[in-house]
C-alpha cells in the first residue's frame, strides 16, 4: 500500500475508535450517568492523534477539520465547554464528514462533504460558553509539592482541580513494579483504582532508580476514605498516604460543590449550606462523610452520601450515581485470566495429588484413611470444576449490550440512506464470552451495514412491491447447547445467486462450466470467497473496506461459523454460530530455536537476562546465581532440538516452577506480553507432549502453545534418572 | 484441465452433482450416464499420480503458512491457520513413502475432513477430477516392490485413466493421527 | 506521530530508532539503555512528556541526555513547564520538520568536549 493508502487506513481507525467513544459516552448520558472522564479524554485523544496523520496527507480540508474538532474537545474536556445533546450531534456529524471525506479521497467520483459549513457551526456554538469558573473559586493547590505541580499538564491539572472541587481527597499511592510486569501490574491497579475513584496521573520516580524495577507515585482522586483504598492494595508492592487535608479549600462554605459548567445552582445548594450548622441532608443510613457534595462526583462511585433517600424533605435529589444501587463490579478481563490460570494450576496439583494417593495404596493398603483421602480428593476436584466453570461464567455478557449499540447504527445508517428501517432484537440476554461479544461487533455492524445499503429497497420500491414501508432487520440470539446463534435478517431484496454466479465467473472465481453446475446454496456462499468483492464496490458503500470474506474469517477466528440464505425479493439471512466461550489466557511470547513460541504467563514465576560468562557448573549441569541461589538452566532449542541460535553473549531466561524447585528455561528472545485464544490442535498433534496448543498472531501466523511445566520436568528427570534430589542438591 | 485455481474447485467439489466427463461421450453422443461412478481428486505426488475420493475433501486451496510442531513425524510439516482455522499439515508424499516434497507454484493442500476432523494434504499438482467405474478399480498387488514405492497399506486401489496408472489411496489409513507423534514422544503427556 | 518524526529524520545522518508506546513502555526501555537522544511528546495517557521529563533529567544516569519535548499548539502552559522542567528543545505541533532535522542534529552533536 502506498503511504498514503496507509495513512488513510489509520485515519479511518482512529475516526472508528473516535465514534466508539462518543457512542460510549451517549450511552453513559442516557443511562443517566454522568460522562466518566476518561471517556472524553479518550475521545479527545483519537482526534489529537489523527490531526497527527491527517497533517500528513492531502485529504479535502480535513486539517482545518481536526484542528477545529480538537479545539472543541480540549474544551470540553477541560470544561470550558458542554457535553450535551447538541454537542454530541455536532461531534456525530464530524465522524460522518471524516468518512465522506476518506471515501471522496479513495473514490474522487464521490461528493465532497461540505466541511466548511460545519466548521463555522461549530465555531458558533463554541462562542456561547458556559460559565466557567472565576479566579478566586478557583481551588487552591498549594499543599501539593512544586515538582509535583510542575509536571502536571494542563489537563491533568484540570482534573486534579475537579477533583478537589468535588470534594474528594487526593492520595498518592507509591507502588513498585518489576520491570517486566508493569503493563499487567498497572493495569490490575488501574482497574482496582478506578472503581474507587479517579486516577489523576502517574509519576515515576527517579529516586528508586533500580535496574530492574519500576517505582511510580499515582495521584488518585477519591471520595473513599484512605483506609478503604489502603485496603484495595493489599497484594501490591505499594504505600499509600492522603495529600490534602479534608477536601476543602479554605475559605470555602461546607459542602458547597464547585460549579460545573452546566450545573448551575441546584435547589439543595441552599439545604445544605443550611446555617453553617454543618448539618446534611442524608438520610440516616448514609454514613456521614468528610467530603460533600453529592453529584458533581463525575460518575464514580463512593462520591457523597450514597443513596439519599429520594424525597427528603422535598429537595430534589440530582439522579444518584447509578452505582448504589446496581450490584455489579466492573472487573478486569486480565483479573480472570490470572483466576483462570490459578484454577488450572489447581487442577494439575490435585491430578498429581491423585496419582500421588493411587501409587501409596499399595504401601498403604488397609489403611483405613485411604478411602477418606480417596473421597476427599474427590470432593477436590469437583469443588476446582465448578470453580472454573464459575469463573467462565464470570466473562460472560449479555449480547444485549451489543444490540444496543447497533440500534444506533441501524438509526443513523437509514437516515443517511433515506430509508426506513428499523430494528427487532430478541435474545438479548443470551450470554456470550466478553471477548467473543467484542469481536463480533465489528462484522454485525458490517452486515448491518450490508443490509441497509443494499438489502432494504427504499420506500418507493417496497411501496411498489407490495411491502410494508418500513424495512425490518431482525437480531436473534439464541443459546443451543454449547454455542450461541445469532441470526441477522433483513427483509429486503434479497440477493440473486444467478448474478452472484456471474459476477463470481466475471472476477475469474470460477469458469463458466463451473458456474453451470452450481446449486443456489454454493452461489450465495460465494460472497465469502476471498476476492468477490473489489475495493471499489466496498468504498461504494459507506467507505468501508471490508469484504464478508473478512467477516467470515474473524467469525471462524473465534471458533466460530456463518452461512447465508436469500431468496430474491424477501430477503437475506446470515447464520452465526458461536461457541458460548474461548479459551483465553495471558501469554508471554518468545523466540527459541528461530520460532516463536508462547507460554503460559501463570507458569512463569520471573523473566531475566543474563551473560553467558554468568552460567556455571555444578556436578556438570549449568547454572546460574539466582539472588545467591543457583538455578539450573535448561535450553529451550536443545529439548526440541532446533538450531541453536549464535550467542551474542546474552541469554534470556524464564523461570519455571517444578514442585518446590526452580529451574530457568533458557530462550533466544522475549518478545511481548498479550492475551491469546487458544485452540487445541486436534487429533493427533494435541498428544504432543510440550505442547499445550496453538494460537493465531498477528494475521495468519500461527504460534504454539508451549506446556512448561511438562518441558522442564522432562530435562530435569534427564539430569539424574528422575531424581530431584539433585536438583535440591544444586542449591549453593 | 490443469492448473486448476481455487475458486473453480470450490465451485466443482461441493457441487454433489455427478458431472459427464468426456469419457462418457463417444463418437459425438452421450451414453446414459451412471450414478454409482466413484468421483476422485486425482493429483500428482513425484512422478506418481494418486487419487482420493472427492467426499472428503472439503477445497483445495493454495499453500498458507506453515508452523512446524516439534518432536513429530518428518511427514508432519506441522499446523497452519486457514482463515481462522487451526488445520495440521500432512506431506502426503512422505507420508506414503515418496522423498519429501517441495513446495513450487503449482503445489497446493487439499483440505480433507475425517469424520469432522480437518487435516491439510500437501500434494505437487491437482490434476483433474474424474469419475471412475467402481469395476475399473483393481485391487494392489500384495506386494509393491521398488523403492520409493508407495507403502501397500496406504493404496485402496489401482485404476487406468487415459493410459496412465491412477493409485487410490486409502484415506482413512494414510490421515492416522494417533501417528503423528514421533514415536519415543508418545505415552509421555501425562507425566510430570 | 512516531512514524512522522522517523521518516523527517530518516535522511539526516547513522540513527537507530528505537520506540515506546506509551510512557510506561518509555521507562521501562530507559530503564536499562542509554539513548543518545529522547524525543516524546507531552500528551500522553497515564505518564505524560513532563513526567518522563522529570525522571529523566532526576536520574544520574540520564539526567544529561538531550530531550526533545512536542507539545500542540496553543497549549502554553505545557510549553512552559516543559521549559522549565528541562526539556531541551520544544517543539509546537504542526512544526517544521526542517526545524525538527535541525534541531536534532544540532543536539546530537552537542557542546564540543
Amino acid at each position: 500500500m502506498t503511504s498514503q493508502l496507509t495513512a488513510l487506513s489509520e485515519i479511518q481507525d482512529l475516526v472508528e475508535e473516535f465514534s466508539r467513544s462518543l457512542l460510549q459516552i451517549e450511552a453513559e448520558r442516557s443511562g443517566g450517568r454522568d460522562s466518566d472522564p476518561d471517556l472524553v479524554n479518550a475521545a479527545f485523544r483519537s482526534i489529537h492523534t489523527l490531526k497527527g496523520i491527517v497533517s500528513m496527507v492531502e485529504v479535502g480540508q480535513l486539517v482545518a477539520l481536526s484542528h477545529e474538532l480538537e479545539n472543541c474537545l480540549d474544551d470540553i474536556r477541560l470544561g470550558k465547554r458542554a457535553l450535551d445533546a447538541s454537542s454530541l450531534d455536532l461531534l456525530f456529524a464530524a465522524v460522518d464528514l471524516y468518512t465522506a471525506s476518506l471515501a471522496h479521497a479513495v473514490e474522487p467520483s464521490r461528493a465532497v462533504p461540505d466541511v466548511t459549513s460545519f466548521l463555522s457551526r461549530i465555531k458558533d456554538t463554541g462562542a456561547a460558553r458556559p460559565a466557567t469558573r472565576s479566579a478566586e473559586e478557583q481551588v487552591s493547590l498549594d499543599w501539593l509539592h512544586e515538582d509535583v505541580r510542575s509536571v502536571l499538564t494542563e489537563y491533568e491539572e484540570f482534573r486534579l482541580r475537579e477533583n478537589i472541587g468535588g470534594g474528594r481527597g487526593i492520595y498518592s499511592i507509591h507502588v513498585s513494579f518489576d520491570l517486566m510486569d508493569v503493563d499487567g501490574g498497572i493495569e490490575r491497579l488501574k482497574s482496582k483504582l478506578k472503581k474507587l475513584g479517579e486516577v489523576l496521573t502517574y509519576l515515576p520516580s527517579a529516586d528508586a532508580s533500580r535496574e530492574d524495577r519500576i517505582d511510580l507515585d499515582i495521584l488518585v482522586g477519591s471520595g473513599e476514605g484512605l483506609e478503604v483504598l489502603r485496603a484495595s492494595l493489599t497484594g501490591e508492592t505499594a504505600s499509600i498516604e492522603r495529600l490534602n487535608t479534608g477536601g476543602r479549600s479554605p475559605g470555602r462554605d461546607e459542602g458547597v460543590p464547585v460549579v460545573r459548567g452546566h450545573e448551575s445552582t441546584r435547589p439543595d445548594d441552599v439545604a445544605i449550606t443550611d446555617g453553617g450548622s454543618g448539618k446534611r441532608r442524608a438520610p440516616p443510613s448514609a454514613t456521614p462523610r468528610e467530603v460533600g457534595s453529592v453529584a458533581s462526583s463525575v460518575g464514580l462511585p463512593g462520591a457523597g452520601s450514597a443513596g439519599s433517600a429520594p424525597g427528603s424533605e422535598g429537595v430534589e435529589e440530582p439522579p444518584q450515581s447509578i452505582r448504589s444501587v446496581v450490584q455489579t463490579v466492573r472487573v478486569e478481563l486480565s483479573r480472570l485470566d490470572a483466576l483462570m490460570n490459578l484454577v488450572g494450576e489447581l487442577r494439575v496439583i490435585q491430578g498429581d495429588f491423585t496419582r500421588t494417593i493411587a501409587r501409596a495404596e499399595n504401601t498403604l493398603r488397609g489403611v483405613p484413611e485411604v478411602r477418606t483421602l480417596h473421597v476427599q480428593t474427590r470432593q477436590m476436584a469437583r469443588r476446582i470444576d465448578e470453580l472454573r466453570d464459575r469463573i467462565l461464567d464470570v466473562r460472560m455478557v449479555p449480547v444485549g449490550q451489543m444490540f444496543d449499540t447497533l440500534a444506533r447504527v441501524v438509526r443513523k445508517l437509514s437516515r443517511e440512506h433515506g430509508k426506513e428501517v428499523r430494528l427487532v432484537v430478541s435474545g438479548e440476554q443470551t450470554e456470550l464470552d466478553k471477548l467473543i461479544v467484542e469481536e463480533l461487533s465489528d462484522p454485525l455492524m458490517h452486515m448491518i451495514r450490508n443490509a441497509i445499503d443494499h438489502g432494504i429497497e427504499s420506500v418507493e420500491r417496497r411501496s411498489a412491491a407490495g411491502k410494508s414501508l418500513t424495512g425490518k432487520i431482525t437480531l436473534v440470539a439464541r443459546q443451543r447447547g454449547n454455542s450461541v446463534e445469532i441470526r441477522v435478517e433483513d427483509d429486503g431484496q434479497g440477493m440473486d445467486w444467478l448474478a452472484l454466479r456471474e459476477r463470481a465467473v466475471s472476477r475469474g472465481l470460477v469458469s463458466r462450466e463451473e458456474a453451470e453446475v452450481m446449486t443456489s446454496i454454493e452461489a450465495l456462499r460465494l460472497i465469502f470467497a476471498p476476492g468477490f468483492s473489489t475495493l471499489d464496490d466496498l468504498s461504494r458503500s459507506s467507505g468501508r473496506g471490508v469484504g464478508m470474506d473478512v467477516v467470515k474469517t474473524n467469525i471462524m477466528r473465534l471458533s466460530g461459523q456463518i452461512d447465508v440464505e436469500s431468496e430474491v425479493g424477501k430477503g437475506t439471512l446470515f447464520r452465526l454460530t458461536l461457541p458460548v466461550t474461548l479459551a483465553i489466557i495471558q501469554a508471554l511470547v518468545i523466540e527459541g530455536g528461530g520460532q516463536m513460541f508462547c507460554v503460559p504467563l501463570g507458569s512463569v514465576l520471573e523473566s531475566l537476562m543474563f551473560e553467558r560468562s554468568e552460567i556455571e557448573t555444578i556436578e556438570g549441569f549449568e547454572v546460574i546465581s539466582l539472588r545467591s541461589e543457583a538455578l539450573p538452566i535448561v535450553y529451550l532449542d536443545r529439548i526440541f532440538d532446533l538450531p541453536r541460535k549464535p550467542g551474542d553473549g546474552q541469554l534470556y531466561v524464564i523461570v519455571v516452577g517444578l514442585a518446590e524447585h526452580r529451574v530457568g528455561l533458557v530462550v533466544d528472545d522475549l518478545l511481548e506480553q498479550k492475551d491469546v485464544v487458544i485452540k487445541s490442535l486436534g487429533p493427533g498433534l494435541d498428544a504432543v507432549p510440550g505442547v499445550a496448543g496453538a494460537t493465531e498472531i498477528g494475521a495468519g501466523k500461527t504460534v504454539l502453545l508451549l506446556d512448561l511445566a511438562a518441558i522442564v520436568s522432562d530435562a530435569v528427570r534427564d539430569f539424574g534418572t528422575g531424581d530431584r534430589r539433585r536438583v535440591e542438591g544444586m542449591r549453593a | 484441465m490443469s492448473e486448476p485455481d481455487h475458486g473453480l474447485w470450490q465451485a466443482l467439489l461441493q457441487s454433489g452433482e455427478v458431472i459427464a466427463t468426456e469419457a462418457e461421450y463417444e463418437h459425438g453422443y452421450s451414453r446414459r450416464l451412471r450414478d454409482d461412478l466413484v468421483r476422485m481428486v486425482s493429483f500428482r505426488l513425484g512422478a506418481e499420480i494418486h487419487a482420493i475420493p472427492i467426499r472428503h475433501v472439503r477445497e483445495i486451496t493454495r499453500c498458507f503458512s506453515v508452523t512446524a510442531v516439534p518432536r513429530t513425524q518428518a511427514y508432519v510439516r506441522g499446523v497452519g491457520t486457514l482463515r481462522g482455522e487451526l488445520l495440521p499439515v500432512l506431506c502426503l508424499a512422505s507420508r506414503i513413502g515418496l522423498s519429501p516434497a517441495s513446495i513450487s507454484r503449482a503445489s497446493r493442500v487439499l483440505v480433507v475432513s475425517i469424520d469432522s476432523d480437518a487435516f491439510g494434504l500437501l500434494v505437487d499438482e491437482v490434476i483433474d477430477v474424474v469419475s471412475l467405474e467402481p469395476e475399473s478399480l483393481r485391487e494392489p498387488p500384495s506386494v509393491l516392490s521398488a523403492a520409493g514405492s508407495v507403502n501397500s497399506d496406504f493404496v485402496f486401489a489401482l485404476a487406468r485413466r487415459e493410459g496412465k496408472l491412477l493409485i487410490v489411496l486409502n484415506l482413512t489409513a494414510v490421515v492416522n493421527p494417533e501417528d503423528f507423534v514421533m514415536a519415543k514422544w508418545r505415552d509421555r503427556q501425562g507425566e510430570r | 506521530m512516531r512514524e512522522y518524526v522517523t521518516s523527517v529524520l530518516e535522511g539526516t545522518g547513522d540513527m537507530e530508532f528505537e520506540y515506546a508506546e506509551s510512557g510506561f513502555h518509555a521507562l521501562q526501555f530507559l530503564s536499562h539503555a542509554n539513548p543518545d537522544l529522547i524525543i516524546t511528546d507531552v500528551n500522553m495517557p497515564e505518564v505524560s512528556g513532563l513526567e518522563l521529563l522529570r525522571y529523566v533529567r532526576k536520574s544520574e544516569r540520564l539526567k544529561d541526555t538531550p530531550v526533545v519535548v512536542i507539545s500542540t499548539e496553543g497549549h502554553l502552559v505545557d510549553r512552559e513547564r516543559a521549559k522549565a522542567a528541562g526539556a531541551s528543545i520544544m517543539l509546537e505541533k504542526p512544526f517544521d520538520p526542517e526545524v525538527l532535522k535541525r534541531a536534532v542534529s544540532g543536539l546530537l552533536e552537542g557542546p564540543p568536549g
